[in-house]
């Protein structure tokens, strides 16, 4: 059963590893981190591949595991001695030569600004488009947590993007004269 | 959605839609599990008893986006078949052999398993019987917060990764299934849906979009009905109750609570359509020239009069789909071989693999029986039963008196019409409307008989105590073929020991459906007072709609299934409770009385229950058996997704 568990994996993170990084890379704002994140979360998925591969979808454990692991303050402090959060090598990169999005950035610095619980539900709200219930299941938290938790993280976002005078992004755009 | 939340969710998008991970994760994953472990075995024994409990046992194990235990791949999967399907497209498709294909290149939101179920009362019946999620991610529960407004809200997330065979692969998403169901009311030459009755009385809108597209084609407009003008009557109006929330979500409005609606779900009716089908006719030559595949397989474009090819769907992924399996090459369907005995012989030397819709004639059991590629799988059909037509006024209304259809009930030789279809492993008696399997089932049997060989004794005195002292005539009306004649030959000689006569009158079988449906409205209500029916469920288990709210509920229309115009208000309020259950508990409870009063009524005689026998070359395997397929009740035959072929 070993070998079918295996190519079971493989299938997965060949299929789901693109959306996975791009999801890690919304909690973590770098390419860095992000790639890390990945790998440990995967290591993670990968011992218990057997048991996942009985599940119809490995993707919400591996979903929970990495939003877990995002939050996961001691971690967090961990990825901070190794990457000063100004490390500019490990950016996303810069601005969208179009123009259609002037820094698409800019999101990421955004949501980093935010404390991970928050920035975590916004993700798997708006960008993962997880109903209320499956974002409360996977931070492992209550539906109201899940809807206070989302009302401030888009106050305080609005009000960051409000305050960024060289953004061309979003109705605060519009606040600002 | 607000403005802000639009543009967060853009922004997000727009960051990181082209970023990937680097080239080499799995082997990243692999040196990171691998330094884990040596750290792990260098610290002290608890830490190899960790290693222990993370060990899974080894176990076999059926469906869920993995391969079977001993499957092997490759080679050519060979059908024999005597007309082939009726559609591909999964609108109009409502046949076994249309169904049987489908199985692997049209997905829907949620599906059946295809298992080994020795009997109805085995978890194996239950397992084929229950739906699980197919394209959906998860089959919605009130539990799981995917049905709310008291059963009549029900939202899908439908799988990442599950992708058209198109170029390049693409995300099958909701609009996909808002395209089908607005396919379901166009006007195209047999482009209508198979069974439109059970999605309009369901999902709210469905019906007045069906008439708006009616009065668009045909009302004082009259559209010509070209591909063009079908999309843009789609295009230009909605069902309320079925909307794209986003991409991969699917939200379903229901007028009223319904316990199975997941099973009307599960029908082929409601498979994802990609946009490509609107360049095209629905259900024409331009579209099967043309089809799509969201399943392991993708059909070669259809010629008439050529083989159907089916080959492997390099964009199918097994991690998407936990139901379906891509073991064989390729599979093709020869057609135009109609003689069941050669379609047999060929099967035994090898030339074919399976039968694709044609039966193994009665004649042919006893000879296949004991062979191992050879089984016979549970069923739970009223195949066939007598309808008493309540209209007819012949022998002084006899038909429409209880007595006289109870003393019918009780002068029945069951015994004599299992022999008909081959004996008792193939034809189970049925003593109530409910054949065991279904959900609400109770074992009922308010006409008994000794060995159920009837008994003339009770059939004479209900006859008398209707007042027909010297027995009576009456009118007997089958379908032209030699089993329904011997089935016939049988009732007629069980009910000649209680004085009651038959005279029939067999129609060839295009005249017989109609004859039977249209009686109260063709002005000859007296053409016949017994007919010969027979009743296969279009799902199984929760299955009330499609048995009995269909033939008992009061409708006394044209081409109506309920052929005796059988009305009873207390049937009536109970099938509505059944239709209209929040749960299948509840559901189980209103059925159960709706058998228990049909029964007690007598509106019908069953009398048996097909089981279905199939067979396979020597070649075929599949999980859980050493030779031959499974019956896969749902599509009618077998799951050509879950079949290998030995290399032996």
């Amino acid at each position: 059963m070993s070998r079918l568990a295996d190519e079971f994996f493989e299938d997965f993170v060949r299929s789901r590893s693109a959306h996975l990084y791009q999801l890690a890379l919304l909690l973590t704002g770098h390419q860095a981190d992000a790639q890390d994140l990945l790998q440990v979360v995967l290591e993670r998925a990968y011992r218990r591949r057997s048991a996942l591969s009985r599940d119809v979808d490995p993707e919400p454990y591996v979903r929970k595991a990495m939003v877990n692991a995002a939050i996961d303050r001691r971690r967090l402090l961990w990825r901070r001695r190794e990457h000063p959060l100004d490390d500019a090598e490990n950016r996303v990169e810069p601005s969208d030569p179009i123009g259609q999005v002037a820094d698409r950035d800019l999101v990421l610095r955004l949501l980093a600004l935010l404390p991970p619980r928050q920035r975590s539900v916004l993700v798997l709200r708006f960008w993962e488009d997880l109903p209320e219930a499956e974002v409360a299941k996977t931070l492992g938290c209550s539906l109201g947590t899940v809807k206070s938790h989302s009302s401030r993280g888009l106050a305080r976002l609005r009000e960051l993007a409000g305050s960024q005078p060289g953004s061309q992004l979003g109705p605060a755009r519009a606040e600002v004269p | 959605m607000s403005e802000f939340e639009e543009w967060l969710r853009r922004s997000m998008d727009a960051a990181v839609a082209d970023q990937a991970p680097p080239n080499g994760l799995m082997r990243q994953v692999r040196r990171r599990h691998t330094q884990r472990g040596i750290r792990l075995a260098a610290s002290a024994g608890s830490a190899m008893l960790l290693l222990a409990a993370v060990v899974p046992l080894a176990r076999t194990w059926h469906g869920g986006g993995q391969q079977h235990a001993g499957a092997s791949g490759g080679g050519v999967l060979r059908i024999v078949a005597a007309s082939g399907p009726d559609h591909f497209d999964p609108v109009p498709a409502y046949y076994t052999a249309d169904y049987i294909l489908e199985r692997a290149y049209a997905r829907q939101l949620v599906t059946y398993r295809t298992v080994p179920d020795p009997s109805l009362t085995s978890a194996g019946w239950q397992h084929d019987t229950s739906v699980v999620p197919d394209l959906a991610s998860q089959v919605p529960t009130v539990r799981n917060g995917g049905i709310t407004s008291g059963g009549r809200v029900y939202t899908f997330h439908l799988r990442r990764g599950a992708d058209w065979n198109t170029i390049p692969a693409r995300q099958v998403t909701a609009s996909d299934f808002v395209r089908e169901f607005k396919a379901f009311c166009n006007d195209a030459p047999g482009g209508f849906v198979g069974n439109l009755n059970y999605y309009a009385d369901t999902i709210s809108g469905l019906a007045s979009y069906c008439r708006a597209e009616s009065i668009f084609f045909s009302g004082t407009h009259k559209h010509p009905v070209t591909a063009a003008n079908v999309v843009a009557f789609q295009n230009s109006h909605t069902i309320s109750g079925i909307v794209a929330v986003n991409p991969l979500t699917l939200r379903f409005r229901l007028i009223k609570p319904a316990s199975d609606f997941l099973n009307l779900l599960a029908l082929p009716f409601a498979s994802a359509r990609p946009v490509e089908y609107d360049r095209y006719l629905p259900n024409s030559a331009q579209l099967d020239r043309h089809l799509l595949s969201d399943g392991p397989y993708a059909v070669d474009p259809v010629v008439s009069n050529k083989p159907i090819v089916l080959r492997r769907n390099p964009a199918w992924r097994q991690s998407t789909d936990p139901v379906r399996h891509q073991y064989v090459r390729k599979i093709v369907v020869d057609i135009g071989l109609d003689d069941a005995a050669t379609q047999i012989s060929d099967l035994r030397q090898g030339r074919y693999d399976l039968m694709l819709d044609t039966d193994v004639p009665v004649n042919e059991l006893a000879g296949l029986a004991g062979s191992p590629e050879f089984h016979v799988w549970p069923n739970a059909n009223m195949m066939p039963y007598l309808v008493f037509n309540l209209r007819s006024p012949n022998a002084r209304h006899a038909a429409s008196q209880r007595d006289v259809r109870r003393a019918i009930e009780f002068g029945v030789d069951k015994a004599a019409i299992q022999r008909v279809f081959g004996g008792p492993s193939i034809a189970k008696v049925n003593t109530s409307v409910q054949p065991a399997g279904t959900l609400g089932h109770i074992a009922l049997d308010p006409y008994p008989s000794a060995g159920n060989r009837g008994n003339a004794t009770k059939c004479k005195a209900d006859l008398a105590a209707a007042g027909y002292h010297s027995g009576v005539t009456l009118k007997f009306l089958h379908a032209r073929d030699s089993l329904d004649q011997a089935v016939f030959d049988a009732v007629k000689a069980s009910l000649a020991r209680c004085g009651i006569r038959l005279r029939n009158d067999a129609l060839a079988s295009q005249q017989f459906y109609p004859t039977l449906g249209n009686e109260s409205q063709n002005g000859k209500p007296g053409a016949f007072d017994i007919g010969l029916v027979g009743w296969l469920p279009d799902w199984f288990g929760n299955d009330g709609r499609t048995t009995l709210a269909a033939l008992f509920k009061t409708q006394c229309t044209e081409n109506t299934t309920n052929y005796g115009c059988y009305s009873n208000p207390k049937v009536d309020q109970a099938i509505s409770a059944g239709e209209q259950a929040r749960t299948p508990a509840q559901a189980a409870r209103a059925w159960a009385s709706v058998a228990r009063q049909v029964m007690s009524d007598a509106a019908v005689v069953p009398l048996t229950d097909l089981q279905s026998p199939i067979l396979s070359s020597a070649r075929v395997r599949e999980a859980g058996l050493r030779a031959g397929v499974v019956f896969a009740p749902n599509l009618g035959g077998p799951d050509i997704t879950n079949l290998w072929l030995s290399k032996g």
